[in-house]
């Protein structure tokens, strides 16, 4: 378990360098805590309401740190599978997929503490005191963190159908519109019809974004319970999906490693 | 001039077949592809039909706005992606050496370079976008022509976008991931009712930061049309233009002087 | 015969930009300076094959670069095809073809075919001409049966020879070939070199090729410029260079017992012969090899007697 500890620590460091990349994504989620930001205002002000963004502005900090963290490990396995490099760690005391999604793990946690650091402060600035009480941050957290997690377990998944697909591009993008959608990752699920919900909670997204999410302003332990199990639940079924598909890629692999 | 212009169409056509021959290798994939991406483009707009089923407008705008929006979005985007998309790969270019090849042909490098990758999936983003302006309410042979031009031009001001954060990549290393946040970016903006934007950020948003002539000023060509707004319209995209072209060329310069890469 | 490449006191520097890779390097750049090319001069005429040799780094490439517009040069002259590179790019362009082993101009998804049409198309040949040039050369290069495959089912090899006809579709009196046989085996290496050859022999194409591998100059040119740290160091025939260094040869020997003995010889003052004659008597030979000296050494020495 060390060696996988250590690579958790190595892929952690080499993130961290790379500021580039982090500033980019930080941009990009202070352009969305803005607009959405003017969006809400002008909606409370037009329909008299107040506070609108308090609610909705933190769910979508917590929602975008969730899918702005997405280190892309689909693509790290697409070029794996195709150029044929997993062949070479066959035979290596490592299990190469979790080789990879420990790496992927250390990579995200940077993008995820860094979004939460300086997005927070940006939201207080923006919208004053969330609509949570201080004490349920960590809970709030941490359970986003682990849908973090989860979230680089589907991608995986994804990664996979490499071996069916010519290109996984379109299959990725696919998945991450549908978190937008169904899994209400810009405007909360609370806001769409019932028969859309109905739709939404049959798929992995309702629980990893939603579900979890919505802690931010429902938080209640029932919630939290429902949360942890249906989010138990999917990373069993993806699991069991994963198993099969590197079962086969084992089988395959003269073909790709030549 | 006119011969040369001549010249270049042929060629442009010429390649487009091949992209579509390249796309078409492999039917299935290519209208599945096609078929996703509307299906990806319309959740989008779902997502603001649910907003303005529950709010019915914001600021003045309703969803045949939104709608108007998308269109003009998705077409520009479509025009971008399937026949300039090139531009895009400059930094890989630069960095895996390949702007050579493009450098030793006697025709024009740019050209060359944005003609020389098509994105065959973003066809699906002019079925979104003919579709979105048929349910926006405000179908007219007039407003279809408005809509067509101000795609066109908004495809040119992406461009110009594109093609002023990849010559980056001439000045800065391993800029490739700053510039297509940028542009990511600059799209996001454009992609949201311009009225939420007012006062003093609708100036920014019309001048330094153009996502506003790509949302505010089409749906307010169709919705109000007036020449000064559209004679800006024009001139600011222009200018944006050309902007991008210096940059590239001055990039170019600065490639070609050796800078921007050591002795291989 | 008149001089296609003439090249006077060509220099080129690059600016090494030290700290490129961070953000703060776009305020306050730090530049280290560093010299590719070196005032070189040498001229090149209408037909000739010439071969540009040195270690990595050297400047093959750079010089390449320069004469072929792609690069600007410090300071110097040079005249190709009666035009400066850098000033006249694309005019120059219809005369010469480039070639460069690590990169590929073909269309990756597409049939080779359609590859050519395009590079046709952006040379602005006539249909007619076009389609005869392209069946001459596809017959000289062997390659009718690769047509209609996609460059990416393609074997490097096979991509080599492909790369070459794209580059002289237009008919160009000149050929810069930029590590042509690298990362080729043994049988495709002579089956380019040999191709080459022809071609340049039957359409008097004026060839200049960089390489690491001495056997691509061998095989293919009459000349050679050695060129190191960016001073040319060597300019003759090869029938020179071979007379005065390649005339070293190692000669090795497997016994019976497993053991390995290796015997340098100077061909001049020594026949292969007598040397081999010796070895056989001395040892019970079961393996024997005979070896150039390797290009760094022969590189070396020239250098060392300069």
């Amino acid at each position: 378990m060390t060696k996988y500890w250590h690579l958790f620590l190595i892929s952690f460091k080499h993130s961290w360098s790379n500021k580039a990349n982090l500033s980019g994504q930080l941009v990009f989620l202070f352009i969305l805590l803005f607009i959405y930001n003017r969006l809400w205002v002008v909606i409370a002000a037009d329909s008299s309401t107040s506070n609108l963004n308090q609610t909705f502005i933190w769910y979508l900090l917590f929602a975008e740190m969730i899918i702005l963290s997405n280190p892309k490990i689909d693509r790290v396995l697409f070029d794996d599978i195709r150029s044929g490099t997993m062949a070479y760690y066959i035979n290596k005391p490592i299990s190469f997929f979790f080789m990879r999604y420990i790496e992927a793990v250390g990579n995200m946690s940077v993008s995820f503490l860094i979004l939460g650091g300086f997005g927070t402060p940006i939201t207080i600035l923006f919208t004053g005191h969330p609509p949570f009480e201080w004490w349920q941050f960590p809970i709030i957290f941490t359970m986003c963190y682990i849908s973090s997690c989860i979230n680089i377990i589907m991608y995986t998944a994804v990664g996979m159908c490499s071996l069916w697909l010519a290109s996984i591009r379109t299959l990725a993008m696919a998945i991450e519109r549908l978190a937008f959608t169904l899994g209400g990752a810009i405007f909360p699920l609370s806001i769409y019809p019932e028969w859309f919900i109905n739709i939404a909670q049959w798929t992995p997204f309702y629980s990893f974004y939603y579900l979890t999410v919505k802690l931010v302003y429902d938080f209640s332990f029932a919630n939290l319970f429902q949360a942890i199990c249906l989010n138990t639940f999917w990373i069993l079924l993806i699991g069991f999906f994963i198993n099969i598909a590197y079962h086969k890629l084992t089988k395959r692999i003269n073909v790709y490693g030549g | 001039m006119a011969a040369k212009l001549k010249k270049y169409l042929k060629l442009f056509l010429f390649i487009q077949k091949n992209n579509l021959k390249t796309a078409f290798i492999s039917k299935s994939d290519a209208l599945t592809n096609i078929f996703i991406m509307v299906i990806n483009n319309l959740s989008f707009v779902f997502m603001w039909w649910i907003l303005f089923q529950h709010k019915g407008s914001i600021n003045g705008w309703g969803f045949g706005d939104m709608a108007i929006l998308f269109a003009v979005g998705n077409n520009a985007f479509g025009f971008f992606a399937v026949f300039a998309r090139g531009v895009q790969q400059i930094p890989e270019y630069i960095d895996n050496g390949n702007l050579d090849n493009f450098l030793v042909y006697p025709q024009n490098s740019l050209f060359l370079i944005s003609t020389s990758e098509s994105s065959f999936a973003s066809w699906g983003d002019f079925i979104t976008g003919f579709l979105l302006f048929f349910i926006s309410g405000y179908v007219s042979w007039l407003n279809f022509g408005i809509m067509l031009f101000c795609s066109f031009l908004g495809a040119i001001l992406m461009y110009s976008i594109r093609l002023l954060v990849s010559s980056m990549a001439f000045f800065i290393s391993d800029s490739q991931r700053l510039g297509d946040n940028i542009f990511i970016s600059f799209i996001t903006f454009s992609c949201q009712p311009a009225s939420i934007f007012t006062g003093w950020y609708k100036i920014i948003f019309l001048t330094i930061l153009p996502a506003g002539l790509l949302s505010l000023c089409p749906v307010n060509l169709i919705k109000n049309f007036y020449w000064y707004e559209f004679v800006y319209f024009i001139l600011a995209i222009a200018f944006f233009f050309t902007i991008s072209i210096i940059a590239y060329k001055s990039g170019l310069k600065r490639y070609s002087s050796g800078n921007r890469f050591g002795v291989r | 015969m008149s001089n296609i490449i003439e090249v006077n006191q060509l220099t080129k520097k690059f600016k090494i930009q030290k700290n490129a890779s961070s953000l703060r390097g776009l305020f306050k750049p730090e530049y280290k300076n560093v010299t590719a090319v070196d005032k070189i001069s040498f001229n090149i005429k209408k037909g000739e094959r010439v071969a540009f040799i040195g270690p990595n780094g050297a400047g093959k490439s750079t010089t390449l670069k320069m004469l072929s517009s792609i690069l600007y040069p410090t300071s110097g002259t040079a005249i190709v095809n009666n035009l400066v590179p850098w000033e006249n790019r694309h005019q120059l362009a219809y005369h010469i073809g480039t070639v460069f082993g690590q990169r590929s101009q073909l269309w990756y998804n597409l049939p080779i075919q359609d590859s050519f049409a395009l590079i046709g198309k952006i040379y602005n040949s006539e249909n007619i001409s076009f389609k005869r040039r392209l069946s001459k050369l596809v017959n000289l290069f062997e390659i009718r049966d690769l047509l209609s495959h996609p460059t990416r089912s393609l074997s490097l090899g096979q991509r080599m020879r492909c790369e070459i006809v794209a580059s002289l579709l237009h008919k160009p009196q000149l050929l810069f070939l930029d590590e042509p046989t690298i990362g080729l085996d043994v049988t495709a290496k002579e089956i380019i070199r040999n191709l080459i050859k022809k071609q340049a022999l039957e359409e008097e194409t004026t060839l200049l090729l960089t390489s690491h591998d001495t056997d691509d100059m061998e095989k293919v040119c009459e000349r050679v410029i050695i060129i190191n740290k960016g001073k040319i160091i060597f300019n003759d025939s090869i029938t020179s260079l071979r007379d005065s260094y390649l005339n070293k040869k190692y000669i090795e020997v497997t016994t019976d017992s497993g053991e390995k003995f290796r015997k340098e010889i100077n061909t001049k003052k020594t026949s292969a012969k007598k040397a081999i004659d010796e070895l056989v008597q001395k040892y019970h030979v079961t393996d024997l090899t005979i070896e150039n000296p390797p290009m760094e050494e022969i590189i070396k020495e020239i250098y060392s007697r300069d």
